[in-house]
């Protein structure tokens, strides 16, 4: 545990770094809750000494926002990830687990050693390989109830071994071994294989340059390698690498120089083996390789990379090849026309704000340029909080040179003159890479004073969001930029009108930024081909969620559901296709009979659910549609700044009957008042969380009404709402005992060879004994 | 400032630029309730009662909504009514604490009894006396006459040890205290037929509203009836209560027997006539006064029988005498001021109620914490100062002036409950003011308030979302964030959230 004794001096040095003004505030707070895992109640007290801070406003703002602690910490983190995605491949379980496992006290969130800190974070954006869990700064995937303990050994053992990656003796390069090592990627495990890279180039000597590049969007397949052979021209991708076979892999391709490395080769595959052998069965990062399968939801599928173009060739950072791929052709053509004839462009290609919104991007950004202000600001908002949803975050870490030359035309076509890149701190790799994309830009004189000449002057400050999800809301975020608590208020104004600090500020989200170079470069008309009705372009999702081939994808407005679940995502792995969750915890529930929909602002906000950021959730007859809504709501509840009364006090209304339907005590007329409770709250809200909040229950309401039906008469027909259900074993069983000993209740009675019994009471209903029985004799009933 | 044309409710109205609607529903004399708005440090935007609903949009806070040329708003349809309502009703439902505590909601005449309580614990008996003589028709009888003693069943210390001796303190205020003697002209002449508990206190109470009443009784002298109903130790209360109502100018006219024919020369004589002769006498006036098909003679709250000016209390008087009549004398009294002072029957505003529910043992720990402690027998004036420093002070330091409950009585809010999430009751001590939390309906006038002072350490929201609750700053109290602003944040708080001790 920490103590509280502080070294003020520490203090002092954050202080010289962020400033002593209220704006200043969250980076303190955030810099001082980093160092010390919390935030001691002695640097609070010395802030007000040396800052023009008060105890009210930091009072305020620490207890707000969700990343600051008030109380001490273990000495790692694990944040078990509850997103959508992760919520239906059951991260609650996983959670108690976690806390189970450390014997963490009821009420507490550390466990009694002092070592580590379990919480619940709203997404780390890892959808497709849901269960996620981070601890610090590694990201596992696939993390079931009973693989707990390994990975917590995982976790300790690999803290001891030291770093050893090494440079390529690189005198004849022939070739060329691409990989994404984004969050998700890193996930799945593509640290160890890029480990594993290095190591075998080095060891076997292999004229090969490894190249880390942007997330192809693929995750369902990562780690993903892709070798490219520099003498036949010719690239070869390889899906869910494990690092046993990176060896087998690049001898299929490369010949080692010289002969005792050739034997080394043969040794060293079977050596590794050995060496991770104990530890292969734990995270799913290691599992199931599926070697020299390619790679086939290109855009012969259907998909159109605009956002996402060159997907998987850039290397984040790189930014002579981002200039080689025409990087900045458009910024240079903006420079040289005016701004309005630049807002003529974008308002022409109808692109609408692809955060969720929908508010034409060109209208916006006229309204802006027309206030006359002194000065004038401008918000990339990538706050991506929706849990189920990392296309941001994607965008983020695989593209931010293209963001960053949208923020910079956008500023110049608004007459901006200062800029806030708003990344949520669950992002650290995304906030990593935009923060050396804007140092990359302002080296190459792309942002600062006098901008290639032209007298335009623009400048990009990263900020980054403290946890609230409410943040994504404009005026909230705004509130949040200035040292407040993220609270939202009435509009209008508008933050085009009165935004940051009262000034005009444009406010546009990630993916709207990153459609802008392409849209100035292939003209208005290339964009608004795609599409259909008023939604034009293409949009991208994050598919996830019970579907084969979960990942980052883009697609052109007006695709219908289906085609996006059946042909780019290649169906529901097991079972049956029952709906799609999309737009998030705004949004809404649309069953497999109204598949047919395109995505479209206007056709999906028809039934109740709305485009959102782009969170794409698949959901198989085994998700119970009261529980998925109990979920969003219970996230919203959580999330509610508090201020209106109606979301502050009907979420918890709405949540409370959820609740009850969901543990088989609702009662008659319990559906009947979710309706009248959520159609007070859509209109006593004053922003968009409020008002959107009660969409995943009327959604399902609307089409899934029977099973709420039955959850009033005691029964959840996808079987998934606990106090509803029983787990029992059928004559299948063999008596094997396998169940047993992995049941962490201890529920499970038993003798070998004979059929084994659940002892009800015991049981806490969390389906390891399912998964893991190998006659599948255990039914849930 | 541009001036331009809107409407509201369907009237055009001239608004200027800068207006909210709030503003402009104002100056055109259209009321909207607003819980979170001060005039001074502005809108907060947060209690939503003040909704209404802008014909091309939706609801929106009228509060901080600014108003533009053509804007049209529904400010007083039911249907926004309703939605306020529904406001209301959200924010009692996490409310926390009584609006008049029981003692006084179980008092059959609804005597302030916690006022009292609270004046005689501060030593103040002469204001202990003034609520008395304002609140508690023939305050020497009244209580003897209330057998079951329901204040003192229903108070709540008696949850936590022993109940107060309400009534015992009640006549120690009455020995020791002379009360105001009025015995001025007055604007109306009431004649009241009948002595007994309902016509002395309908005289009581009318004399004390600009009525002089002259009391016809068929014995030789008034009170027959309440001497028959007080134990003989007590007798001497009624001759102390005769004197007083004698003293305050009621004129009583002994051995006279009024008949039905009397009637019309009384209506000529007085302004109004009121039967209090008892249900059995009633029969002898119907020759004169109708019935309807139940045989009442009046109809309900107006008190009045067919022949205008003629007021009985009859029908409500079938409990016989006691404190029900005393009572019902009261009604009746309402009824006739409501009639001669407006033209118009009587009609009983209505008044919400928040009811606290059941008290856990945490709960009673902070409704005890600070009071007396000891039981004492009330003998004089000390003691009973001591004994009524046991009160628990159930009933709510805003309960005349909280706008939640104003609006909530005038909107007919219910309130519901929620057992499972009733907040626990908490009773902050914060120097001259007390918090009590669970009343707070997060307005953040208070929040401003202690901004504009430019307080440092100043009342803070803390926490979010539900969990947000007003409060010092992390490490401070209470008392250090209302210091200096205290009384005036109580003043603007809307509920009894923050009040003055």
């Amino acid at each position: 545990m920490n103590s509280d004794v502080i070294n003020l001096h520490e203090i002092d040095a954050m202080v010289a770094e962020t400033g002593r003004d209220r704006r200043a505030l969250i980076p303190l707070l955030m810099r001082i809750n980093r160092r010390w895992k919390y935030l001691p109640r002695a640097a609070l007290d010395y802030l007000p000494a040396i800052t023009s801070l008060t105890p009210s406003q930091i009072s305020g703002v620490a207890t707000f926002y969700s990343r600051f602690r008030l109380l001490p910490a273990g000495e790692h983190f694990i944040q078990v990830c509850i997103g959508t995605a992760c919520h239906v491949k059951g991260a609650n379980d996983v959670f108690q687990a976690f806390r189970k496992y450390l014997a963490i006290p009821e009420g507490g969130d550390t466990d009694p050693s002092g070592l580590f800190t379990v919480e619940t974070v709203a997404c780390l954006g890892c959808c497709m390989l849901a269960p996620a869990v981070r601890i610090d700064d590694v990201v596992y995937g696939e993390v079931e109830p009973d693989k707990v303990e390994n990975v917590l050994k995982d976790f300790l053992s690999s803290r001891q071994i030291a770093d050893q990656i090494r440079q390529p003796g690189a005198n004849e390069i022939s070739g060329e071994v691409r990989m994404c090592n984004c969050s998700s990627c890193a996930a799945s495990g593509s640290n160890a294989v890029l480990t594993e890279l290095e190591r075998c180039i080095a060891e076997l000597a292999l004229p090969l340059k490894v190249k880390e590049v942007g997330c192809t969007g693929m995750s369902f397949r990562s780690p993903l390698l892709e070798v490219a052979d520099g003498n036949s021209g010719k690239s070869f991708y390889y899906a869910k690498v494990n690092p046993d076979a990176v060896a087998s892999i690049l001898t299929a391709h490369f010949r080692p120089q010289g002969i005792r490395r050739k034997l080394m080769a043969k040794a060293m595959a079977f050596a590794a083996k050995i060496v991770v052998g104990s530890q292969s069965e734990i995270v799913c990062r290691y599992a199931t390789p599926e070697l020299n399968e390619l790679c086939d939801c290109g855009e012969e599928s259907g998909q159109k990379r605009i956002v996402t173009y060159c997907a998987g060739e850039l290397d984040p950072l790189d930014i002579s090849q981002y200039i080689d791929f025409n990087g900045f052709d458009s910024f240079k053509d903006a420079l040289r026309s005016s701004p309005s004839s630049i807002i003529e462009i974008i308002k022409s290609s109808g692109l609408r704000g692809r955060g969720g919104g929908g508010y034409p991007t060109g209208l916006k950004w006229q309204q802006v340029a027309a206030n006359e202000a002194e000065k004038k600001y401008l918000i990339c908002n990538a706050d991506e909080g929706d849990p189920g949803a990392f296309m941001d975050r994607m965008l983020l870490e695989s593209f931010p040179f293209r963001i960053l030359e949208g923020i910079v035309i956008a500023a110049y076509a608004v007459g901006a003159t200062h800029g806030f890149f708003y990344v949520r701190e669950e992002y650290p790799l995304a906030v990593e890479r935009i923060q050396s994309a804007v140092e990359h830009f302002r080296r190459h004189g792309l942002l600062g004073k006098d901008i290639m000449g032209s007298g335009f002057s623009f400048d990009v400050e990263v900020v980054e969001g403290a946890g609230a999800f409410v943040c994504g809301e404009e005026t909230a975020l705004i509130a949040s930029l200035e040292g407040m608590r993220g609270t939202p208020s009435l509009r209008p104004p508008f933050p085009s009108e009165s935004g940051f600090e009262g000034f005009p500020t444009l406010v546009n989200n990630v993916e709207t930024f990153a459609s802008i170079p392409w849209i100035l470069a292939h003209g208005a008309e290339d964009f608004s081909r795609y599409g259909t009705g008023r939604s034009r372009g293409t949009k991208t999702f994050a598919l996830a969620g019970k579907i084969r081939r979960g990942g980052l994808i883009e697609v052109p407005m007006g695709m219908t559901i289906r085609e996006i679940v059946e042909k780019i995502g290649g169906g529901v792995p097991e079972g049956t296709f029952k709906a799609v969750q999309i737009g998030g915890p705004s949004g809404g529930c649309i069953p497999a009979a109204e598949a047919d929909t395109p995505v479209d602002y206007e056709a999906l906000k028809e039934l109740d659910a709305i485009m959102g950021s782009g969170g794409m959730i698949v959901l198989d007859q085994n998700d119970c549609m009261v529980d998925i809504a109990r979920y969003f709501l219970s996230f919203t509840r959580r999330e509610s700044c508090g201020k209106c009364t109606f979301c502050r006090i009907g979420t918890v209304r709405m949540l409370a009957i959820l609740e009850r339907l969901c543990s088989g005590k609702g009662v008659n007329g319990d559906i009947e008042e979710l309706e009248q409770l959520a159609g007070q709250i859509k209109r006593g809200s004053i922003c968009g969380l409020g008002r959107t909040a009660p969409n995943p229950v009327l959604s399902t309401l609307r089409f899934f009404r029977h099973e709420y039906e039955a959850h009033i008469a005691g029964q959840c027909p996808a079987g998934k709402c606990k106090d509803l259900i029983r787990f029992e074993i059928n004559d299948d069983c063999i008596g094997c005992t396998i169940c047993a000993q992995n049941c962490a209740a201890g529920a499970i009675e038993y003798t070998p060879h004979r059929k084994h019994l659940i002892n009800q009471e015991k049981c806490v209903k969390c389906g390891v004994c399912r998964k893991l029985c190998p006659q599948h004799a255990v039914e849930v009933h | 400032m541009k001036q331009f044309i809107m409407e509201i409710d369907g009237k055009e109205i001239e608004a200027g630029e800068n207006m909210t609607v709030l503003d402009a529903a104002a100056a055109a004399g259209i009321e909207i309730p607003a819980l979170c708005f001060s005039r001074q440090y502005g809108a907060c935007n947060t209690c939503m009662v003040c909704a209404v609903r802008d014909l091309d949009k939706d609801i929106i806070p009228a509060c901080s909504a600014r108003v533009r040329p053509g804007l049209r708003v529904d400010a007083s349809s039911p249907e926004i009514r309703e939605f306020r309502k529904h406001a209301l009703e959200y924010l009692l439902a996490e409310h926390v604490g009584d609006c008049d505590a029981p003692c006084r909601l179980s008092c059959p005449v609804f005597f302030d009894v916690p006022a009292m309580l609270h004046k005689v614990a501060a030593n103040d008996f002469s204001a202990a006396a003034g609520f008395i003589h304002a609140g508690m028709p023939l305050p020497h009888l009244s209580c003897m006459l209330c057998k079951r003693r329901p204040c003192e069943k229903a108070c709540r210390r008696g949850r936590h040890d022993t109940p107060l001796d309400i009534v015992a303190v009640l006549h120690a205020v009455l020995k020791t205290k002379d009360f105001p003697v009025e015995n001025n002209p007055r604007k109306y002449s009431v004649a009241v037929i009948g002595g007994g508990c309902a016509g002395l206190a309908a005289s009581d109470m009318l004399s004390k509203h600009d009525c002089r009443c002259t009391v016809f009784e068929s014995g030789d002298k008034p009170g027959l009836e309440i001497a028959g109903l007080l134990a003989p130790e007590n007798s001497g209360l009624l001759e102390n209560e005769l004197a007083r109502l004698a003293a305050a100018g009621i004129d009583f006219r002994c051995s006279v027997k009024i008949m039905p024919e009397d009637i019309a020369g009384l209506l000529k004589e007085f302004d109004a006539v009121l039967l209090c002769v008892g249900d059995r006498s009633m029969a002898v006036f119907t020759p004169l006064l109708k019935t309807d098909e139940n045989g009442a003679f009046t109809r309900l709250q107006s008190f009045m029988t067919s022949l205008e000016g003629v007021f009985a209390a009859e029908d409500m008087a079938i409990h016989a005498g006691g404190i029900q009549a005393v009572a019902d004398g009261v009604e009746l009294g309402h009824a006739v001021i409501a009639w001669l002072e407006h033209g118009r029957h009587f009609i009983a505003e209505n008044r919400y109620d928040h009811r606290f529910g059941e008290v856990t043992a945490e709960d009673m720990k902070q409704f005890a914490d600070g009071t007396n402690s000891v039981k004492t027998a009330v003998e004089d004036n000390a003691s009973a100062a001591l004994e009524s420093a046991r009160c628990l002070h159930c009933d709510c330091r805003k309960y005349e002036n909280c706008l939640l409950r104003k609006y909530a009585s005038g909107y007919t809010a219910r309130q519901i409950r929620i057992p499972s999430q009733r907040h626990a009751f908490k009773r902050i001590n914060a120097g001259e003011i007390i918090y009590e939390p669970g009343k707070c309906v997060r307005c953040g006038i208070c929040i401003k308030i202690g901004e504009a002072k430019g307080k440092a350490v100043g009342p803070v929201f803390n926490g979010r979302g539900y969990e947000v609750e007003l409060g010092a700053p992390l490490g401070h109290s209470m008392a250090e964030a209302l210091e200096g602003i205290g009384p005036e944040c109580a003043a603007a708080c809307p509920t009894g959230a923050l009040s003055i001790k």
